[in-house]
């Protein structure tokens, strides 16, 4: 035999809702169930509510107004030019993603500017100039020329980017760690006569950016057409920053072709503008890639 | 229909992502495949975001990160679950996360349930004898309200596994779902 309390309508509002989460001690819901076999309305919340969750688990699917896929597509495909940092990197709220870019590109700028300085004035010598890889499938070898001296021939192993389809390089993790060159090699001890590939290119050291900043330009115009497209997704304060740190690593990039065009044969500054170019594609690979408003 | 009974497995489950060729193949990096997979699960990621966010262009905007971001740990998928589980999971993650962002941007001090309830509840007039769906009635209720009775009601989570997703008790979500269902039953009722 139970025993319970009898309830008025506002003890039963009370306890309803650990009756209805199967929370209630037994006495509790016999008095619950004593109330609403008494009193039609709170039998009926209690019947509306038992069938709220019963109508909200049938409800049906619901379909975006617009296929949403090319959107993603676009994003997935700004990995076309995997880097290793790019790749490890966990897209974090923007309040902190750009702390460390900024902070790098600034510390860029400074270095730059001291390496410059030095560079134009004690007319940097190289011990082996050597540009950084740009985006080639295969392993490519660059051939870099000083006046007055023997050729050298420098193995550059470049970013394998992943295919369209992606299906070359296994997982997708795996896809982006492990693929990215060297950003440049300069040892003298490559300086050895190591066979071509049909990637080959000839890079002279009064020319060195001449074909590798094509690749660069090419991958910042497409990664800048989609930062075009997703501004409006986009916090406008996130993007303040980002156009902030772009504007620092662009001043890098300036310094370091101004010094080059003073100092052609230094394979320290066609270095150091390959880095620039580098970081500048990072920093808008990770900004196409940044969810949306955040 | 006659029910198949499936012979149960003699060793160790095998991983969910083997049984479904479109998983491991995006997972090797086919973006075709992750396609299909896309192709099978956006209305139900898109469901679960526009209900919890109440906003479909919203919505739209984070099914498509929710995408994004799985084509990013992908290779991290072992097939303890099935695979639309953890893209499940990983929404309800994508879109908390989003709120906490969002949240910064507005007042610390604003609660986003605060001053909301029943007159938060149907804006649009409605015509006499004329009562608003269920669908409509969870867009109106309170954000906090709304994730809940998302997550509990429609998505079949438990309270437990919601009050570790919201970082809260599980006493206070099922406060939360019973206000919900309060609040919903006035809606349907008007």
């Amino acid at each position: 035999m139970s025993v319970y309390m009898p309830l008025d309508c506002d003890g039963f509002a009370a306890a309803l809702a650990d009756y209805l989460e199967g929370d209630a001690p037994h006495a509790v819901r016999e008095a619950v169930e004593a109330h609403a076999d008494e009193c039609a309305a709170c039998s009926a919340l209690l019947a509306d509510l038992r069938d709220i969750p019963r109508q909200a688990a049938v409800l049906p699917a619901l379909t975006p107004s617009r296929d949403l896929w090319s959107g993603i597509a676009e994003r997935i495909d700004a990995r076309v030019l995997p880097m290793e940092r790019a790749a490890t990197r966990t897209i974090v709220p923007a309040r902190r993603s750009w702390a460390r870019p900024a902070i790098a590109a600034a510390a860029l700028v400074v270095i730059t500017a001291g390496i410059t300085h030095y560079a134009t004035r004690a007319r940097y010598a190289p011990s082996a100039a050597v540009a950084s890889a740009p985006a080639s499938r295969s392993a490519a070898r660059e051939s870099v020329t000083r006046p007055g001296t023997q050729s050298l021939e420098v193995a550059v192993t470049p970013p394998a980017p992943s295919s369209p389809s992606g299906t070359t390089m296994g997982q997708p993790g795996a896809q982006r760690s492990g693929q990215r060159a060297p950003a440049a090699v300069a040892s003298n001890r490559e300086a050895s006569g190591r066979s071509g590939t049909s990637n080959t290119r000839l890079v002279r050291a009064d020319g060195v950016m001449s074909e590798t900043e094509p690749v660069y330009d090419r991958e910042i115009s497409k990664l800048r057409t989609i930062m075009k497209t997703r501004r409006s997704q986009l916090d406008p304060r996130t993007i303040a920053v980002l156009e902030q740190s772009i504007a620092v690593i662009d001043s890098a990039i300036a310094q370091s072709r101004s010094a080059l065009a003073k100092d052609p044969a230094s394979g320290f500054l066609a270095n150091q503008l390959n880095h620039s170019l580098e970081k500048k594609v990072e920093l808008l690979r990770t900004a196409a890639m940044l969810p949306a408003r955040t | 229909m006659t029910a198949v009974a499936l012979p149960e497995p003699m060793t160790a489950p095998t991983p969910s992502y083997v049984a479904d060729p479109d998983v491991a193949l995006a997972a090797a990096g086919d973006r075709h495949a992750f396609e299909r997979l896309y192709r099978l699960h956006v209305t139900r990621v898109f469901s679960l975001c526009a209900r919890m966010v109440a906003d479909r262009t919203r919505a739209e905007e984070l099914t498509q990160d929710v995408f994004v971001r799985a084509w990013e740990k992908l290779h991290l998928f072992r097939g303890e679950s099935a695979f639309g589980t953890w893209l499940h999971r990983m929404t309800v993650n994508v879109v908390l996360n989003a709120r906490k962002s969002e949240g910064r941007s507005r007042s610390r001090f604003e609660d986003d349930d605060e001053g909301n309830g029943v007159d938060a509840l149907p804006a649009r007039p409605l015509a006499p004898g004329d009562r608003m769906d269920l669908e409509a009635a969870i867009a109106k209720l309170p954000p906090g309200a709304r994730r809940v009775f998302t997550l509990h009601d429609v998505e079949g989570y438990k309270h437990e596994e919601i009050a570790e997703m919201l970082g809260v008790t599980s006493g206070a979500t099922k406060a939360q779902l019973h206000r919900a269902r309060l609040l919903l039953r006035e809606a349907l009722n008007r």
